[in-house]
């Protein structure tokens, strides 16, 4: 059962796994708490037009990944005002990235063979390049959480007090770059459509269970990166694209996690509400 | 306009066993007007959303004579929907139009009429969004109107509003009930309570219900408000210090 | 000119496409406009993003496109009811995680190794690939979701504008939030042959939201979504016609452009 990672292109997948599995559950968590779950979605689609300009000019891609998702966050922002939510805001600009992207790849640099790749993910073909962007996004993501997370946390409990610390701000925006980031990292395992699977799944799961936001934290970190080796080693004996399996091992796990939680629900509410 | 309204033990709200408020009688006739006073969060709302059966009794009884319209804060509609003060007016007429029968003629006088009755005649085609938070409470009081509601519930209608324009409201209010309507408004201020027929005292329990020098003694305001009740002035007199500025 | 103009629509591939795109183009525009007013930007991008396994598994079974849409959609709808049961995680959260795990399902069953290579076009869509029997759906299926939305007037404009408000004005917020859902699954149906269930939402969302910009009243801005929607798929063909570029992007893109182009109005208080 261990065979498949003898082999080197199984074990670099599986250490960017190992790799991701701190942002899934540091990220995650905040994600899950502060219903950021569209905004970690959009960035990673509005990536799409960026990788297929650095994959057709030789650009480095996670830079040209990270341009295009923070043009999306800025854009949307910029976008949405007193006559235009900020859902619509968001599909508008998620949709414009895709069609971009789409024209880019197909008609423009004709890279179209690759495009399944970037939206659905390459964990197989990671390279030592790839491993070292997602050791960078991992340093970048410790430090922002290491000034920052206390500030993510407080403000996620209680926006209120938060702001009349005066830490709103900077708390606010440092997390939305720290969660692009994040994304831009996932894109190699689970491709623009799909970060949400390393991202939002194993925070969502374990969500219910956690009694705090370090358990919340540990547990998605530890789930993302059980999950995402399954999903790993499904997709290999099955000859399945990875980042697709991940995210259906992931939606099992979420689906047992909804049922367990019903179940002790509905015998007299066992899990304590919010809990 | 014959109107009428009891309620008899009431108590109601969403979580089972705890109900967000209880036992409260209240028995008016048409013509009259009543302030539900009490601190936000004391059960105001929560009493208009149940005798418009949006929040579940737990027990009690209520009977309604004539039909209920309810006229929500403004600050809570939408500034940014693309109508005019007309059209909100006219909503007033959707039960009266089954869904296959266009608004008809009836419909957009009775809404013009109920428009010029709260002076706004001139602002028909103005949008919702563009108009003052007093001028946007008298559009609902209109739409009320339009209604051809016996009963009108009207949730903190003075708050979000300057002062001519609150004045205005409340004469408005006083017309209305001079026409047999019964107006039930909600309001935390106990000035205002003073200048309606009855006072009913709410803080989740029914503290007290009457006239309003019966009932705002410096007891039952104490009890109404609880802690939020800081100092005492002259003789009976009873001042809420305003926690938040409205 | 009048050859420019008319050259794109000379073989019937031409000419089906445009009048499927009109069709499109004239329902999805005011539709947006109640989805916008409603809120609901996020339900019409997940619905479509999550139909993806019906469409694979509808070509790799060789049955209509639509079929496997309305499969689709209905496998989604139950995901996203599922997952927001879920009350421990807000409902975006579970939203995401329905359109992740059935966004992956399907990428699952189309780059199996023995699935025919239409992804792309099930992702972003080929209006030049439409049928007659296509046509024939879209055009009573249009009638169906315009007829409802004109008897859905009322009740539509009370929830949106004031939803507590809306049942003591004689109808259920919940109600009409739900026949809006359908109407929205509906219209995703008919527009996925053509734009794909990535792009869908474009012509959804784009032409309402700059209609809304364009005026401030309902009316108008319904009538104003229907001729930018028809305008933004016309305009589409011509483009994909003349730049060469795939044709599904064009049309969200020139529906994109008129809200680019309406933003660009100045804005009245």
């Amino acid at each position: 059962m261990l065979d498949p990672f003898q082999l080197p292109f199984m074990q670099r997948a599986a250490l960017e796994l190992v790799l991701l599995a701190p942002l899934a559950g540091v990220l995650g968590a905040q994600i899950v708490l502060r219903g950021l779950a569209f905004y970690a979605h959009g960035v990673g689609t509005a990536a799409f037009p960026g990788l297929v300009v650095a994959s057709a000019t030789g650009a480095p891609a996670p830079a040209a990944a990270l341009g295009t998702g923070l043009l999306f966050a800025g854009l949307t922002d910029r976008l949405r005002g007193p006559r235009l939510g900020a859902d619509a805001a968001t599909a508008l600009a998620l949709v414009a990235a895709l069609a971009i992207g789409i024209v880019l790849a197909s008609d423009v640099f004709a890279v179209g063979a690759e495009v399944d790749q970037m939206l659905f993910g390459s964990l197989l073909a990671i390279g030592s390049d790839e491993l070292a962007a997602t050791v960078v996004a991992l340093a970048v993501v410790g430090c922002l959480t290491v000034v920052f997370r206390r500030d993510w946390t407080l403000t996620a409990f209680d926006p209120a007090h938060a702001g009349s610390l005066g830490i709103r701000r900077a708390g606010d925006w440092t997390l939305l770059v720290a969660i692009a980031v994040a994304v831009v990292a996932a894109l190699d395992a689970a491709g623009a459509l799909l970060v949400s699977a390393v991202l939002v799944l194993p925070a969502a799961t374990v969500r219910p269970f956690a009694g705090s936001v370090l358990r919340l934290e540990l547990g998605a970190g530890a789930l993302a990166l059980v999950q995402g080796i399954a999903g790993l080693w499904i997709a290999y004996e099955l000859n399945l694209p990875p980042g697709a399996a991940i995210a259906l091992v992931g939606g099992a796990a979420f689906a047992a996690s909804l049922v367990l939680s019903e179940l002790s629900r509905s015998r007299g509410r066992g899990v304590p509400e919010g809990a | 306009m014959d109107a009428a309204l009891k309620v008899r033990g009431l108590a109601a709200g969403y979580a089972p066993g705890v109900p967000a408020i209880e036992g409260v009688d209240l028995d008016v006739a048409g013509g009259h007007s009543v302030a539900v006073l009490g601190p936000n969060g004391g059960g105001k709302t929560t009493l208009f959303r149940a005798l418009l059966g949006q929040t579940p009794w737990r027990r009690g009884e209520v009977v309604v004579r004539g039909s209920l319209a309810y006229v929500p804060q403004t600050e809570r509609s939408r500034l940014d929907f693309p109508i005019d003060a007309l059209g909100v007016v006219l909503m007033g007429r959707y039960r009266y139009a089954p869904w296959y029968r266009r608004l008809g003629r009836d419909d957009r006088r009775a809404a013009r009429e109920a428009l010029d009755r709260v002076g706004l005649g001139d602002h028909a085609r103005t949008r919702y969004g563009e108009l003052s938070g007093g001028q946007r409470q008298r559009v609902l009081i209109a739409r009320a109107l339009a209604q051809e509601a016996g009963v009108l519930l009207m949730d903190e209608p003075m708050s979000g509003v300057d002062r001519p324009s609150a004045e205005l409201v409340l004469a408005l209010l006083e017309e209305l009930r001079d026409e047999g309507r019964i107006v039930l408004v909600s309001t935390h201020d106990i000035d205002q309570a003073r200048r309606f027929d009855s006072v009913l005292c709410i803080n989740r329990d029914q503290v007290g219900c009457g006239r309003p020098d019966e009932v705002l003694t410096a007891a039952a305001v104490a009890r109404t408000y609880g802690a939020e009740l800081v100092r005492l002035a002259d003789g009976e007199q009873a001042v809420v210090v305003q926690h938040h500025s409205h | 000119m009048v050859d420019a103009l008319t050259e794109p629509f000379a073989h019937t591939i031409g000419q089906r496409a445009l009048l499927e795109v009109v069709l499109i183009g004239a329902v999805a525009g005011p539709l947006g406009v109640w989805v916008v007013l409603h809120r609901q930007s996020y339900a019409a991008e997940s619905l479509a993003h999550a139909m993806l396994p019906g469409l694979v598994a509808a070509a790799l079974l060789g049955v209509p496109l639509a079929l496997g849409a309305a499969g689709g959609l209905l496998l989604a709808a139950l995901a996203i009811a599922a997952a927001q049961r879920q009350r421990a995680v807000g409902p975006d959260v579970g939203v995401a995680v329905a359109v992740t795990v059935l966004l992956g399902l399907g990428a699952v069953l189309a780059l199996a190794p023995d699935a025919p290579p239409r992804l792309g076009e099930l992702l972003f869509g080929d209006p030049l690939s439409v049928s007659p029997d296509d046509l024939v759906l879209s055009g009573t299926g249009a009638a169906v979701v315009l007829a409802a939305m004109a008897a859905l007037h009322r009740p539509l404009t009370a929830a949106a504008f004031d939803p507590q408000l809306a049942a003591t004005l004689g109808s259920s917020a919940r109600a009409t939030e739900l026949a809006l859902l359908l109407l929205l699954a509906a219209t995703t149906l008919l527009a996925v042959q053509a734009l794909g269930n990535l792009l869908v939402v474009a012509l959804i969302v784009a032409p309402a939201a700059a209609a809304l910009r364009l005026t401030s009243r309902l009316g108008p801005a319904l009538a104003v979504a229907a001729a930018l929607g028809v305008l933004a798929g016309a305009a589409g063909l011509y483009a994909s016609h003349y730049l060469d570029i795939a044709a599904g992007a064009a049309i969200a893109l020139a529906a994109l452009a008129t809200f680019l182009l309406a933003q660009l109005t100045p804005r009245r208080a």
